[in-house]
C-alpha cells in the first residue's frame, strides 16, 4: 500500500488518523503497532513473519548485549545480531544477484547448475535491517539503551510512515517519543501540510516526470537523439528526487501528526556545489549511517590516505549495492566512492578557488552523469546515453517521442522547487518557514488545498487508462 | 484551521459517501460525477475482493481491493475531469487512453497510431509479408468464387493522412516519405492478382472536394458520414460483378450539418474526458436507397470504420443481413437490429457466416496492414475453406512406424478396441520415418501409472526433456500428446521414463509394473516445409522442436540450408533468426555469395525475408555466426549457437 493510493488516502488514512486520535493515550503505542503490522501485512503477507521473527530474536540480543558487562562477550552478541540481520537481507535481496554471478562463472567452465527457485524480495526488507542494526550497534556501544519493552522495539521496527522509503530512524533518537509525545494542533496542521507537499511532490512532479524518463529509458539505444537524452536525464534527476524526498516529507508529516519527529532527510541536494556535499544533503539518514556504522568503524579518516581512500571507496561500493542488486547500482556506487576519493585527493582544495557557479555546475553534471549509472538496465545502455548526451554519437530520432510543453512547464517548477533557498522570493513562502500574516497564512492554506486537490485528481486519472474501443 | 478542516473534508468525504447507497438513484450531472457514471473509455473493472487465506496470502485480494478502491471511491470522475480539463485547457496534453488523443490545428483531434503511421514511426510489413498476404487473399477469393460467394478487400482511409494539414507540425512530413507505405506498396499487387479492392484512401481524396473537407469530423477518429456513405456505395458497386443478385447501392442525398455528434463522430474528443462540454459542427449523411433490390447477406470483418457502414446499409436496406465480426473476434455484430455479442473465436459460425452468404468483405485500414486481424481472419478462413480436403491431410502416417524395445515393455495387451504396453522402468521407443521426405509426427496415447502417482518425463535421444507428464496411480487413463521432428529416412528414439519403478501387481502375475502406454496413434502433421525442396544440411542441425505453427531448430555452428525452386516460379524465403544467451553477429551467404548481414538477439526474433531463389534454381544458403556455441540449459547439454524459426517458402511468378 503506497501513500499515493486512493485505497491509503481515502480508507487507510482517514480511519487509522481517527482511531488513533480516539485511543486512550496509554494504549496509542499498542494501536500504532496494531496500524503497522497491518500496513506491512497488507504489502508483505508472508514476509512478515520473517521480520517479526526477526524482530524478536534483536530485541532478545538486544537485551543480552545490555546486560552483558564483558567486552569480548558483548563483541560476540553483536556480531551474531549483525549476521542474523546480513543473513536475511543477503538472502532476500542478494541471492538471486548471487546465483547469476555463480552460475555465469559455472557456465565458462562448462558446468550446469541445478534451476533456480526466484526468491521475491520484501519491500522495505533494506531499511528494517539497516534500522535493526543501529539498535544493536548503539546498545553495544552503551550509546543506546534497549527497548523498554517488545511493544515499543515492535513499533520502532514496524512504525509505518517510515517502512517504505525511510529515514533510517535510530532507536535512541526516538526512544523518549515512543515513550512519551504529545500532539498539539500545530503538529496537526503542519505535519498535514508536510504530507500534503509531500504528496504533491511525488505525484504531481516526480509521476508525471518519470512518465517521460520512463519512455527516454525504454526506446531503443539506436534511436535515441541527444536532446532525448538529455531531457531524459533531466527529467529522471529530478523525478527520484521528488519521488524520494515527497516520500520522505509525507513519512515526516505523519509522523508529525502522531506526535513524532523525525530527522530531515533531504536538504536541498541540487544546491550542492561539491559531491562531498551532495551526500551531506542527499538521503541524508543513509549517508550518516553510512559514515556511523561503516565508515568510521573502518578506520574513517584516521588511519593512513591509503587506507581512508579504501574506506570510502568500500562504503560507497556498498551502498550502490544496498540500492540494488544489480550491476547499475554497483557502478553507480564505484562511481560516487571514486568521485570522493578525488575530491579528497585535489577537487576540493581546486573548488575553493572556482566561483560557486561554475562548482555548482560540474557537482549537477557529476550527479545527472551518477543518475544515468543508476537509471539503465545495463553497461550498454551507460554507455550510449553518455556518448549521446556528450554529443559522440547519433540517434535516429525514429522514436514516438516527444517532449510536451506540460513536461517543460512541470520541469521548470521542479528545477525552481529544487533551488529554492537560492531563490528569495519563493523561499519567503515556503510553509516551513511559518508566518503571522493572516492573508498570507490564508494563500498558504488555499495552495495547500489546491495541491490536495490536484494531487488527487492526478491520482485518480492514473486509475482510468482506459482504450477507445477494444481491439485485438 | 481552514487547510486542517479542508484536507479532512477531502480525504474523509469519499468514505462517508461510501456509506451512502442512495447515491446510485439519484440523477443529475452532480450525482453522476460524484458516482462515477459518465467515463468515457473501455476499461475492464476489477471485480469486488473475495478476502479468503489463499487470497491474502498470495496478495492477491490486496491487489484487488486496491484495485477496487481505486475505481470506484466517490467523486473519482470529477478528479479525473478536473485535472483533464486542467491540463487541455493550459497545454492542450491529455494522458487520457495512455496519450493517445493528439491535438491538431484548428482543433482537430488524431488518435496517436495514425499519425505514427504517417511520420513512417510504426512497423511496416516486409515486401515478403505484403506478397503473401495478398495471394493468401487471391486464395480466399478463387475458394469463395467455387462456392458462388464475392469477396472485395474494402481499405479505409487515415484520418491523419487524408488531413496531413491538420495534424500537429511535429507529425507533417514536409517531403514525401523515403519509403513508400503499405498502402502505396499492395495496390499494384492487388491489381496484379486482380483482387477486388475498394481504394478508401483515394476515394476520401476525390471527395474532399465534393464534401467541402467534411471527410472526417474533427473531434472523431473515424469517417463521417458522407463519406462512409460514399464508400459504401463504391462497394456495393465493386462486388456487383461477382454477385448473382446485385443489391442496389445507395445515394448520398445531401448532407446535414448540427451540433448533435452521431456516434463515433465525436469519440476522440469524448476520450478526453474534460469537465466541460463542447460544441462543435457535425456533418450527417442523408442517403437514399437507389432502388429496391436487397443482397442476401453480407459479411464483413473489420473495425470500427464497418460500425458506420454497416449502419447505413441497415437503414437503407442494401442487405437483407450484415454481419460484422469486430477486428475478426472480439464482437459479432449483426443488423438488422445491430446487435452485439462476445465472441468466442472457436464458434465462429463458418459455415453460415462465411459458407453461405453472398458477400464476404474483409476492411483493413491503410495504416493497419501489418496488425493481428487481418493475419487471424486470413489464417481462420483458409482452414474453412481447406476443411474438404482436411480429411485426406491427416492420418497418414504409413510410412512412419513405431518400434518398442522388446527388453524394456511387456507384450502387447488388447481388449475390444483398446491396446496397451506395461513397462517396469526405462522404456524406449523408436519412431521410424521411412519416408524419403522429413515428417513433423504427433504422438497421442495415454498414459497409466500402477497403483502410486507418477512422473513420467519423456527424453529424446538420451538427454533432452521433450515432455514431462503427472499421471495419478487411481484415476482413469489420461490422454496425452508429443510432437517429434524427424529428417528424411531418420529414427529417433523416444525413452518414458518413471519417477518410480514398477511394483508386483501379486497373484501369479510376476511382473513389475510402473507405468502403461495405452492407444498410442500417430498423426503424420506434414508441418515441415514440404511444398518446395527445402533441407537443412549436415550435422550442425538438430532437429526440430516447437509446434506446428511455431517451430524451429537449433544450430550448433556455421549450418547449410538448400532450397530448389519450382521450374516456372520464383521462391522467397522467411524465417527469424535468434541467438542463443547474447546477441550475435549473422551472415547469410547464398551461393558464395553474401546476402544478409546483422545482428540477432536472443530475446527478440529478426525477421530475415528477402531471400529469392531464380525458377529451376537450387541454391545452398549458408548461415555463419560471430559467435561461439554455448551449453543450451541447466538440463539440456547441447551446445546451440542460434535458431532459425518458421522457415517458408512462398513461390512467386
Amino acid at each position: 500500500m503506497i501513500f499515493s493510493s486512493a485505497l491509503f488516502l481515502f480508507a487507510y488514512l482517514p480511519l487509522f488518523v481517527a482511531g488513533y486520535f480516539a485511543t486512550p493515550i496509554q494504549w496509542r503505542n499498542a494501536f500504532l503497532v496494531f496500524g503497522s503490522v497491518l500496513f506491512y501485512a497488507w504489502t508483505e503477507p508472508t514476509f512478515i513473519f520473517w521480520a517479526l521473527g526477526s524482530t524478536l530474536l534483536d530485541y532478545w540480543i538486544g537485551g543480552r548485549i545490555a546486560a552483558c558487562e564483558i567486552k569480548k562477550k558483548r563483541a560476540a552478541w553483536v556480531g551474531f545480531g549483525i549476521a542474523a540481520n546480513i543473513a536475511l537481507l543477503g538472502w532476500f535481496k542478494y541471492s538471486n544477484f548471487g546465483y547469476e554471478l555463480i552460475s555465469q562463472l559455472a557456465a565458462s567452465m562448462g558446468i550446469a547448475l541445478g534451476k533456480w527457485v526466484k526468491v521475491a524480495l520484501p519491500i522495505a526488507v533494506s531499511f528494517i535491517v539497516f534500522e535493526k542494526i543501529t539498535y544493536l550497534v548503539d546498545i553495544y556501544r552503551r550509546d543506546g539503551s534497549p527497548a523498554r519493552n517488545l511493544l515499543d522495539y515492535v513499533l520502532y521496527v514496524f512504525y509505518f510512515p517510515k517502512l517504505l522509503a525511510g529515514p533510517i530512524i535510530r532507536y535512541k533518537d526516538i526512544q523518549q517519543q515512543i515513550q512519551q509525545r504529545h500532539t498539539s494542533f500545530d503538529d496537526l496542521h503542519d505535519g498535514a501540510a508536510r504530507f500534503v507537499v509531500g504528496l504533491g511532490k511525488k505525484v504531481l512532479i516526480a509521476d508525471h516526470l518519470g512518465a517521460f524518463s520512463d519512455k527516454v529509458f525504454a526506446t531503443p539505444l539506436v534511436d535515441v537523439t541527444s536532446s532525448w537524452a538529455w531531457l531524459g536525464v533531466l527529467c529522471f534527476t529530478f523525478q527520484i528526487y521528488y519521488d524520494f524526498s515527497g516520500y520522505s516529507d509525507m513519512a515526516i508529516g505523519l509522523s508529525r501528526m502522531l506526535g513524532f519527529r523525525l530527522n530531515e532527510n533531504f536538504r536541498f541536494p541540487y544546491l550542492a556545489t561539491s559531491i562531498t556535499e551532495f551526500w551531506r544533503r542527499w538521503h541524508i539518514s543513509l549517508s550518516t549511517w553510512i559514515r556511523d556504522y561503516l565508515y568510521i568503524p573502518l578506520g574513517g579518516n584516521r588511519c593512513s590516505k591509503a587506507r581512508n581512500y579504501l574506506n570510502l571507496f568500500l562504503c560507497f561500493f556498498l551502498c550502490g549495492l544496498w540500492h540494488g542488486a544489480a550491476w547499475p547500482f554497483i557502478f553507480w556506487g564505484v562511481y560516487q566512492g571514486a568521485l570522493l576519493m578525488i575530491d579528497k585527493l585535489f577537487w576540493l582544495k581546486l573548488h575553493s578557488r572556482l566561483p560557486a557557479l561554475a562548482n555548482h555546475l560540474v557537482a549537477s553534471l557529476l550527479v545527472c552523469v551518477g543518475w544515468v549509472v543508476f537509471r539503465s538496465q545495463s553497461a550498454e545502455q551507460i554507455q550510449t546515453l553518455l556518448s549521446r548526451m556528450f554529443f559522440l554519437s547519433r540517434g535516429t530520432g525514429d522514436a514516438p517521442l516527444w517532449f510536451s510543453p506540460d513536461l517543460t512547464t512541470v520541469l521548470l517548477i521542479a528545477f525552481v522547487g529544487a533551488l529554492r533557498p537560492a531563490l528569495p522570493v519563493i523561499s519567503g513562502w515556503s510553509i516551513e518557514q511559518g508566518t503571522t500574516s493572516a492573508w498570507k497564512m490564508w494563500i498558504q492554506s488555499s495552495a495547500l488545498l489546491a495541491l490536495l486537490l490536484l494531487s488527487i485528481s492526478r491520482i485518480a486519472t492514473e486509475t482510468f487508462q482506459a482504450f477507445l474501443y477494444f481491439r485485438f | 484551521m481552514f487547510f486542517l478542516v479542508g484536507a479532512c473534508i477531502i480525504l474523509a468525504l469519499p468514505l462517508l459517501v461510501a456509506l451512502f447507497p442512495q447515491k446510485e438513484r439519484k440523477e443529475g450531472r452532480f450525482w453522476d460525477l460524484l458516482a462515477n457514471r459518465t467515463l468515457k473509455g473501455v476499461q475492464l473493472p476489477h471485480s469486488a475482493p473475495a478476502l479468503s487465506m489463499d487470497a491474502w496470502w498470495s496478495g492477491e485480494f490486496q491487489r484487488l481491493a486496491t484495485s477496487f478502491v481505486g475505481e470506484r471511491f466517490a467523486f473519482r470522475e470529477l478528479g479525473i475531469r478536473l485535472y483533464n480539463e486542467l491540463l487541455w485547457t493550459a497545454f492542450r496534453k491529455s494522458y487520457m487512453a495512455r496519450e493517445s488523443v493528439i491535438a491538431g490545428e484548428d482543433g482537430f483531434l488524431f488518435e496517436n497510431g495514425y499519425l505514427y503511421h504517417l511520420k513512417g514511426l510504426s512497423p511496416k510489413l516486409s515486401e515478403f509479408d505484403l506478397t503473401r498476404f495478398v495471394i493468401d487473399l487471391a486464395e480466399i477469393r478463387d475458394k469463395l468464387s467455387e462456392r458462388g460467394i464475392a469477396f472485395a478487400l474494402l481499405i479505409t482511409p487515415s484520418k491523419a493522412i487524408a488531413l496531413e494539414g491538420k495534424v500537429p507540425a511535429r507529425f507533417r512530413l514536409g517531403a514525401p516519405p523515403a519509403e513508400k507505405r503499405d498502402y502505396e506498396r499492395i495496390k499494384p499487387l492487388l491489381e496484379k492478382y486482380g483482387l477486388p479492392f475498394v481504394d478508401g484512401p483515394a476515394l476520401a481524396r476525390s471527395a474532399n472536394r465534393r464534401l467541402n473537407g467534411a471527410i472526417f469530423p474533427r473531434n472523431g477518429t473515424h469517417w463521417t458520414g458522407p463519406l462512409a456513405a460514399l464508400t459504401a456505395d463504391k462497394l456495393v458497386e465493386t462486388l456487383r460483378p461477382q454477385l448473382q443478385v446485385a443489391p442496389s447501392g445507395l445515394t448520398l442525398a445531401g448532407v446535414k450539418v448540427d451540433q448533435k455528434p452521431t456516434s463515433p463522430d465525436d469519440d476522440l474528443l469524448l476520450l478526453l474526458n474534460l469537465l466541460r462540454a463542447r460544441e462543435d459542427d457535425y456533418v450527417h449523411a442523408v442517403i437514399e436507397p437507389s432502388g429496391r433490390t436487397s443482397g442476401k447477406k453480407l459479411t464483413i470483418v473489420g473495425g470500427s470504420f464497418v460500425h458506420q457502414l454497416a449502419a447505413m446499409y441497415d437503414e437503407a436496406g442494401t442487405w437483407n443481413n450484415i454481419v460484422h465480426y469486430y477486428y475478426y473476434k472480439i464482437s459479432k455484430h449483426t443488423y438488422p437490429g445491430g446487435l452485439i455479442a462476445p465472441l468466442d473465436e472457436d464458434k465462429i459460425d463458418w459455415p453460415s457466416d462465411f459458407g453461405d452468404t453472398s458477400a464476404v468483405v474483409l476492411e483493413v485500414n491503410e495504416s493497419a496492414f501489418g496488425w493481428n486481424h487481418p493475419k487471424a481472419f486470413v489464417a481462420g478462413i483458409k482452414r474453412f475453406l481447406a476443411a474438404p480436403s482436411k480429411a485426406a491431410s491427416t492420418g497418414d502416417a504409413a510410412a512412419t512406424t513405431i518400434v518398442y524395445s522388446a527388453q524394456d515393455w511387456y507384450g502387447q495387451e488388447t481388449s475390444r478396441d483398446e491396446m496397451w504396453r506395461w513397462a517396469k522402468g526405462d522404456a524406449r521407443i523408436q519412431v521410424v520415418n521411412a519416408s524419403p521426405l522429413p515428417r513433423r509426427i504427433r504422438l497421442e496415447f495415454n498414459l497409466l501409472s500402477f497403483q502410486d502417482d507418477r512422473t513420467i518425463r519423456i527424453f529424446s535421444g538420451g538427454t533432452m526433456e521433450l515432455a514431462r507428464f503427472q499421471v495419478s496411480g487411481s484415476a482413469p487413463p489420461s490422454p496425452q500428446s508429443i510432437e517429434v521432428s524427424l529428417e528424411a529416412h531418420e529414427t529417433q528414439t523416444l525413452r518414458f521414463s518413471p519417477s518410480q519403478p514398477g511394483k508386483p501387481p501379486g497373484g501369479a502375475d510376476q511382473r513389475l509394473l510402473a507405468f502403461a502406454v495405452h492407444n498410442l496413434r500417430l498423426h503424420d502433421l506434414r508441418g515441415v516445409p514440404d511444398q518446395h525442396s527445402v533441407e537443412f544440411v549436415g550435422t550442425e542441425w538438430f532437429p526440430r522442436e516447437g509446434t506446428d505453427s511455431d517451430w524451429w531448430r537449433w544450430a550448433k555452428g556455421t549450418a547449410k540450408i538448400t532450397v530448389e525452386a519450382p521450374a516456372d516460379k520464383r521462391l522467397i524465403l522467411q524465417f527469424q533468426a535468434v541467438a542463443h544467451l547474447r546477441p550475435k553477429k549473422l551472415t547469410l551467404i547464398q551461393d558464395g555469395k553474401q546476402v544478409w548481414s546483422g545482428t540477432i538477439t536472443p530475446d527478440l526474433r529478426t525477421t530475415i525475408s528477402e531471400i529469392f531463389v531464380p525458377p529451376g534454381k537450387r541454391s545452398t544458403l549458408q548461415l555463419q555466426s560471430d559467435g561461439q556455441a554455448e551449453q543450451a540449459g541447466d538440463s539440456d547439454v547441447r551446445l546451440i549457437e542460434f535458431a532459425v524459426f518458421n522457415l517458408t517458402t512462398t513461390a512467386i511468378h
